[in-house]
């Protein structure tokens, strides 16, 4: 019997829609990338859930957007309808989608989906395409209640990029992302079909293992069976023998009753009364052969039957025999499964 | 009215009746040994020890020329006395002993009587059945015609 392992399962494979960015990615695997990548290409970038939560920490934010942008009531306003709207445009598309924000600076939102439902987002950007103008800057600094020096001075800080560069940008992040959800689902696909695999064939080795058993039951009820039945049949033929002595003793009354009869007849009227109870005795006779030959006919039943039993018996003893071995195959093949299965199980949760 | 009792027996399924007072008894072949006289015809069965004398068996099929058959079970010997002598008939089975009274014995025909079957003395009626009623010394004294030395045999029977 093979060594059980039982199959813990983080979430039921069955129920996908319920399932969150955060349980499927690997959020430090992911957020190391997203750092390096974004310090690297010099963008922005955060990765949020379908609710539009943070999951990663963000990456190379600019103080321009998170300290004077955002800080004001007005501009967090400008930003977040910003950000609704490309979010909507990616989601809807469900590819990586560039804009333009309310400050002017370029952006990008990628949907992370998963079975084609999107679970969340990378979002990033806050770079330039081209040089800003100052003169429109404090303008926006003046319309959002920001210090319009300050404004310039970070504005400064802000990378200029090629809009291409940050099409590229965004494709990589969404590549990743998706790559990362799409592995995410194959893997848990797998470990859960490993696990099924698994507790599948404990299963079916405990109820083989039980077959086995139930097949040895029957062959040794069959064999107590038949050796009951040649008792019978013993027995059986023990009446017969009991039979043939009374049918003697019943032939030789008879011939009693018949001899009887003629002496009373020798002896004339005196004998008539004799006479009488020879014939009774000689009925009697016959009624007992008669009885004698009826149990025989039962007794012949009766073996007839025992040896249509005994015939029936080895047959299903041949049959149980059978079985057993076709239980023991399948019990090997099983314990190969059993194996394959285990290595899967493990397989799939080192992945 | 006179009453006549009469053993009933039957060989080849066919039933024959002899009065009872020439009965002396009636012997299972299985319970005696029959054994062959060397030198005799078909008619002599063979001789058995009863009531510590030998006794000759007739077998009665070839005189009333019936199909021979093997003994068996339920095979008997009708001990009687005829001619003053003591033999034994071989039947098949020995069935009934039945009283008759003489009117209900239909006497043989003429040409019955006047054949070599004049042993037959007539026909009783029991229901259904027919049985056919023998004189069994006149039986026996056919036998002897038959070339069986029953003198001889005689001069055995009373030693």
């Amino acid at each position: 019997m093979a060594k059980v392992t039982t199959a813990k399962q983080k979430q039921p494979l069955e129920d996908f829609s319920k399932v969150k960015l955060a349980d499927i990615i690997d959020v430090n695997f992911l957020q190391t990338f997203q750092d390096n990548f974004a310090e690297s290409v010099g963008v922005a970038s955060i990765t949020v859930d379908i609710e539009g939560n943070p999951v990663t920490t963000p990456s190379n934010f600019t103080t321009f957007c998170m300290q004077h942008t955002r800080e004001s009531d007005v501009g967090l306003k400008r930003c977040m309808e910003c950000d609704s709207k490309g979010g909507g445009e990616s989601a809807r598309t469900g590819k990586p989608a560039i804009y333009d924000c309310h400050a002017g600076l370029v952006d990008f939102a990628a949907p992370i989906m998963l079975e084609g439902r999107q679970i969340g987002s990378i979002l990033g950007g806050q770079v330039l395409t081209s040089t800003p103008e100052e003169s429109k800057y404090r303008k926006i600094a003046q319309d959002i209640g920001v210090d319009p020096d300050e404004y310039i001075k970070s504005l400064s800080e802000i990378k200029q990029l090629p809009r291409k560069s940050v099409e590229a940008a965004a494709n990589v992040l969404y590549l990743v992302a998706n790559t990362l959800s799409k592995m995410w689902f194959q893997q848990s696909k797998l470990k859960n079909m490993a696990g099924s695999i698994n507790s599948s064939v404990i299963q079916i080795s405990a109820t083989m293992e039980e077959l086995a058993a139930s097949a040895s039951d029957v062959s040794n009820n069959q064999s107590t069976l038949n050796q009951e039945i040649n008792n019978v049949n013993v027995v059986s033929g023990k009446i017969n023998e009991v039979m043939d002595f009374i049918k003697e003793i019943a032939d030789e009354t008879r011939l009693l009753g018949l001899n009887a009869a003629i002496e009373a007849a020798r002896a004339g009227e005196a004998g008539l009364g004799f006479g009488v109870v020879a014939q009774e005795i000689r009925k009697l006779s016959g009624d007992s052969k008669q009885t004698v030959g009826k149990i025989k006919e039962f007794t012949t039943i009766i073996q007839q039957s025992v040896d249509k039993t005994v015939a029936m018996g080895s047959a299903t003893s041949l049959t149980v025999e059978q079985q057993a071995a076709a239980i023991q195959e399948v019990t090997a093949s099983i314990e190969e499964v059993t194996g394959m299965a285990e290595e899967l199980y493990a397989l799939a949760n080192d992945m | 009215m006179a009453r006549v009792q009469i053993v009933v027996f039957e060989i080849d399924g066919t039933e024959f009746g002899i009065e009872a007072s020439v009965v002396n008894g009636i012997i299972r072949t299985n319970k005696v040994h029959l054994q062959i006289v060397p030198g005799t015809l078909g008619n002599i069965e063979g001789m058995i020890s009863w009531r510590d004398k030998v006794r000759y068996v007739f077998n009665l099929r070839n005189m009333l020329k019936l199909a021979n058959k093997a003994l068996h079970d339920d095979s008997k010997i009708i001990m009687v006395h005829a001619n003053e002598l003591m033999v034994g008939c071989l039947v098949d089975e020995v069935t009934d002993i039945v009283l008759f009274n003489s009117e209900e014995l239909e006497p043989a025909p003429p040409f019955i009587q006047e054949s070599e079957s004049k042993f037959i003395t007539g026909i009783g009626k029991v229901e259904d059945r027919l049985i056919i009623m023998l004189d069994i010394a006149k039986l026996l004294t056919g036998a002897e015609i038959d070339g069986l030395a029953l003198e001889n045999l005689q001069s055995y029977v009373h030693t």
